[in-house]
């Protein structure tokens, strides 16, 4: 049922116009203050990080605040340590007066957040609704505007309206959910009961409780006694199979994929077995298509370079070196630097620059600081950032004792090249002087979730660029109608590790995950393994069918993904079974153009999963805005497993599965046939989160 | 010229989302109990006598200073009539807190209540808070239920019970302010439940007293 969202909708078509205009008036209203909540929860999100973001460059064996780095003493002022963190932290920033239960601001605001946002409810919620992100009114708004009004239908009677309502949530509750599975006569059983009286046992009440909607014909919410049986749930294998027919139609929706000993991770790997599958009917990549050489794959496979150079990079192996070293990726740089012919502002190269950081990080000391002026134009709609000049920098080559410094700003998230501006390079000095002005057009409403980062590099000849510093600066508390000239002081890049990538706010991802057990699987409608069959074959690939359990993926929807581009993206999901080192779980959804909301309901169906593999396996799922012409860029993901950290007795350091990611994996093994919804918060980075 | 607007809007919306948190509330009940009348008394302090039935759903936003808090209320306001079932259904599962309506001139209404109360268990989180409320206490000469048949229903379903009039506005605050706080009770337990160091307190000493009782029994 849950897998058939995507025909949720109420029939309103009994609705007059007037009613039609008045709900949808009522509606709208609603949205206006469900936007202006959503801000202000950005906004108290974003104080979080900010927070976070301060304390991530102390070091624990320094005495000095966790939070604010104030020093400590060792008698006086010796600070405080959290109960929740155990960080060491000064009076300031201690949120509660010390005592058993001392918090520190951070923990403090955390917890604080889960009140002031609401999430406290949705956690609550959650507990009995998988499918609880649905926001009704959106429910209610697009059936009503999919449902053409009907003016003379106001006193027809309801029948029509009662038979052809859906109500899926009527099955989503757990409740029902299990007798649908195991005991649909319960369930007519309780249709037949007579109700009104209060004597119905309390487990029966959910069930009790369809009574009311299927008899809107009479006048009072009571009396089950003229009901029929309820249709929905005795339709739900036929809608899945619908569904599932649906995407093996327009998209490949299955991989067998053979859950594999191998725990190396090597995503530079060419693969072959992926000619553009699933985006086929996208324009867009028809369009791509027509560049020579840039094809979907391709340039999809870039992205899993860099990404996996980033996983490298936190393991400190030098990326830019195991990218180039597979022919794939050289083939990719040769194409890339054609349309550019400044090769550091081909795509590939802005991302290796954020992503992977080619040049040397380590190598030169960060010192001295850079004088900005930045501004915000209404009438413009544009950031300006005045880069005036820098005092002090390091040296940026010892041996030649030269610094070549230019400045380089990304607006954050936004890691790709339209993002990235550049200041001339300012030969020979340790104090140059720009007076550049690097300019983005972005609205203020935007501007508001970016980050403003600012680095200063060492230009040299031969491409060992290196790093001087860096600032960042956040927009989200900045009165936009001021001025700033400030100093920054440059700091060394942080191993952004600390900042926990879950509050880096990235929008929301709602799945809905399912495992079919082997001995249920083999009852699979014969027809639809055919379909399988066939296409595997157009695949050319040999085909053993699917034995053993089948994990259903279904990817529903995101919120509040970052837009990377005029106010929104065109994402799209890609999903990989772990361990993966032939690249034969790849899935991946439609693009989804112009939206930050995006509405996929993709199903990727995981076969040959025994119930022992469940503990060993990890699905992946990234979030990616679709750039035609250059490499997409990566808008948060998420890992659902067990999160044990191994893989068949290996470890593995993608096997990092926590909170409700685990929480669902869990819930999804214990409720074997029961679709499992949840909403999770987007990670920020796919990097190996730290562990302690 | 541009930049003045905008910081006017500005400062606006901050003073309007000045608030702690947002709290959302459905009142439902049977058409014509006075669910519309009982939000404009508590939102606008008006009332008109005159009945108009509500289009499918509408809401309020109120905020209200409780515990030293600013709490925003939305509060929905539902249809009772049957034929909007469908849409006001969908909003169940958004409210953390009901005002399950009644009307004590109305038996029938009355009897309704335990139908709602099983709509609320279906549709919605499973600590919702309920209120009962019986409506038009002014009108005591029409009384057809009493108030002991309200007080013993609101017993046998968990929920807690007022008697109110919107046109006299009588327990129309209190109603309001007693499901907030009661909605600020499940929060904290919900945030207690979540915070390990502080179930850890909590959950010792029922863990130890447990294991006590089976043994008493064990006589064979």
């Amino acid at each position: 049922m849950v897998m058939a969202k995507k025909t949720e909708s109420l029939n309103l078509s009994f609705l007059l116009e007037h009613e039609r205009q008045m709900i949808l008036n009522v509606l709208q209203k609603d949205e206006k203050l469900r936007k202006r909540e959503e801000k202000r929860i950005r906004k108290l999100k974003n104080e979080l990080l900010e927070l976070k973001r301060a304390g991530r460059r102390s070091s624990a064996d320094q005495r000095e605040c966790a939070i604010c780095l104030r020093a400590l003493g060792l008698i006086l002022q010796r600070g405080n340590v959290c109960s929740n963190c155990q960080r060491r932290i000064c009076n300031f920033c201690t949120a509660t007066p010390t005592g058993s239960s001392c918090k520190c601001t951070v923990c403090a605001k955390t917890a604080e957040l889960k009140v002031v946002t609401g999430e406290w409810f949705l956690e609550e919620r959650s507990k009995r609704f998988q499918s609880a992100t649905v926001p009704s009114c959106d429910v209610v708004k697009q059936s009503i505007l999919s449902s053409p009004p009907d003016g003379g239908s106001a006193n027809r009677p309801l029948e029509m309206e009662r038979s052809s309502t859906p109500k899926s949530e009527r099955s989503v509750t757990p409740q029902s959910q299990k007798s649908t599975g195991k005991n649909r006569k319960g369930k007519r059983a309780v249709a037949v009961e007579p109700s009104g009286l209060p004597t119905v046992p309390n487990n029966m009440r959910a069930q009790m409780a369809k009574t009311p909607t299927q008899t809107e014909a009479r006048n009072r919410p009571d009396g089950a006694e003229s009901v029929s049986s309820i249709q929905s749930s005795d339709s739900v294998p036929e809608k899945m199979a619908d569904g599932r027919r649906q995407t093996d139609s327009s998209t490949p929706s299955i991989a067998v994929s053979r859950a594999s000993l191998s725990s190396d991770r090597s995503r530079s790997e060419v693969d072959l077995s992926n000619p553009g599958e699933g985006l086929s009917e996208d324009p867009l990549i028809s369009r791509c298509r027509s560049v020579p050489g840039l094809n979907d794959g391709d340039s999809d496979e870039d992205i899993d370079a860099v990404l996996s150079a980033h996983y490298k990079t936190n393991r400190s192996v030098c990326s830019a070196q195991s990218m180039s070293s597979t022919p794939a990726s050289e083939r990719k740089w040769g194409f890339l630097n054609v349309p550019d012919s400044d090769a550091d502002t081909t795509s590939i190269n802005s991302l290796m620059s954020v992503y992977s950081e080619t040049g040397d990080y380590g190598s030169v000391r960060v010192s001295g600081e850079i004088l900005l002026n930045i501004s915000y134009s209404y009438k413009t709609g544009a950031l300006n950032v005045l880069v005036r000049e820098c005092r002090c920098l390091a040296t940026g080559d010892e041996r030649r004792q030269r610094t070549d410094a230019y400045v380089k700003t990304y607006l954050l998230p936004d890691k790709s090249r339209q993002s990235k501006r550049k200041t001339s390079i300012k030969s020979n000095s340790t104090n140059p002087v720009f007076n550049e002005n690097l300019r983005y057009v972005v609205s203020h409403s935007q501007l508001e979730t970016r980050t403003l980062q600012v680095s200063v590099w060492h230009h040299d000849r031969f491409g060992h660029n290196n790093f001087l510093g860096e600032t960042e600066l956040t927009f989200d508390s900045w009165e936009f109608d001021t001025q700033i000239e400030e100093w920054f002081a440059l700091q060394p890049r942080i191993e952004s590790d600390y900042v926990d990538s879950v509050m880096h706010y990235k929008g929301e991802l709602t799945v809905v995950l399912k495992y079919i057990p082997a001995e249920r699987n083999v009852s699979l409608p014969l027809d639809q393994v055919q379909v399988k069959k066939g296409f595997l074959k157009g695949k050319k690939k040999t085909i053993t069918l699917p034995k053993g359990g089948m994990v259903e993926l279904l990817v529903k929807e995101a919120k509040n993904l970052t837009a990377v581009k005029g106010g929104s993206s065109d994402p799209f999901v890609k999903g990989y079974l772990l361990p993966d080192d032939k690249k034969s779980t790849k899935h991946k959804t439609a693009v989804v153009k112009r939206s930050v909301n995006p509405r996929w309901n993709h199903t990727f169906t995981y076969c040959g999963l025994q119930h022992s593999d469940l503990d060993s396996v990890c699905l992946e799922l990234t979030v990616w805005d679709r750039e035609p012409f250059a490499s997409n860029v990566f808008l948060g993901g998420v890992r659902l497993g067990a999160g044990t950290g191994l893989s068949y007795g290996k470890e593995v350091d993608w096997n990092d599965a926590y909170g409700e990611e685990q929480r669902l994996w869990q819930r999804m093994i214990d409720n074997p046939e029961v679709p499992q919804e949840c909403t999770l918060m987007l990670r920020s980075s796919m990097a190996r989160r730290k562990t302690d | 010229m541009a930049s003045a607007t905008d910081n006017r809007y500005g400062q606006k919306e901050s003073s309007d989302q000045n608030f702690d948190y947002m709290f959302k509330i459905l009142i439902i009940g049977n058409s014509s109990v006075g669910k519309t009348s009982f939000l404009f008394r508590y939102a606008d302090d008006s009332f008109t006598p005159a009945f108009v039935s509500t289009v499918g759903i509408d809401f309020k936003v109120k905020t209200i200073y409780r515990n030293d808090k600013r709490i925003k209320l939305q509060i929905w306001d539902t249809a009772g009539q049957e034929r909007y079932r469908t849409i006001t259904t969908a909003y169940y599962r958004g409210a953390m807190g009901f005002i399950l309506m009644y009307d004590i001139t109305n038996e029938e209404s009355f009897a309704a209540v335990q139908d709602w109360s099983t709509q609320i268990k279906t549709y919605s989180w499973d600590n919702a808070q309920v209120l009962l409320v019986g409506n038009k206490c002014d009108m005591e000469d029409e009384r057809v239920v009493a108030s002991e048949r309200g007080r013993q229903l609101s017993e046998h379903l968990g929920f807690e019970y007022f008697e109110a009039s919107a046109k006299d506005n009588i327990n129309v605050k209190q109603t309001f302010e007693r499901l907030v706080d009661i909605i600020c009770e499940k929060m904290s337990e919900s945030l207690d439940a979540a915070d390990p160091a502080v179930t850890g307190a909590k959950q010792g000493p029922q863990l130890t007293e447990q294991p006590a009782a089976p043994h008493q029994d064990c006589a064979c």
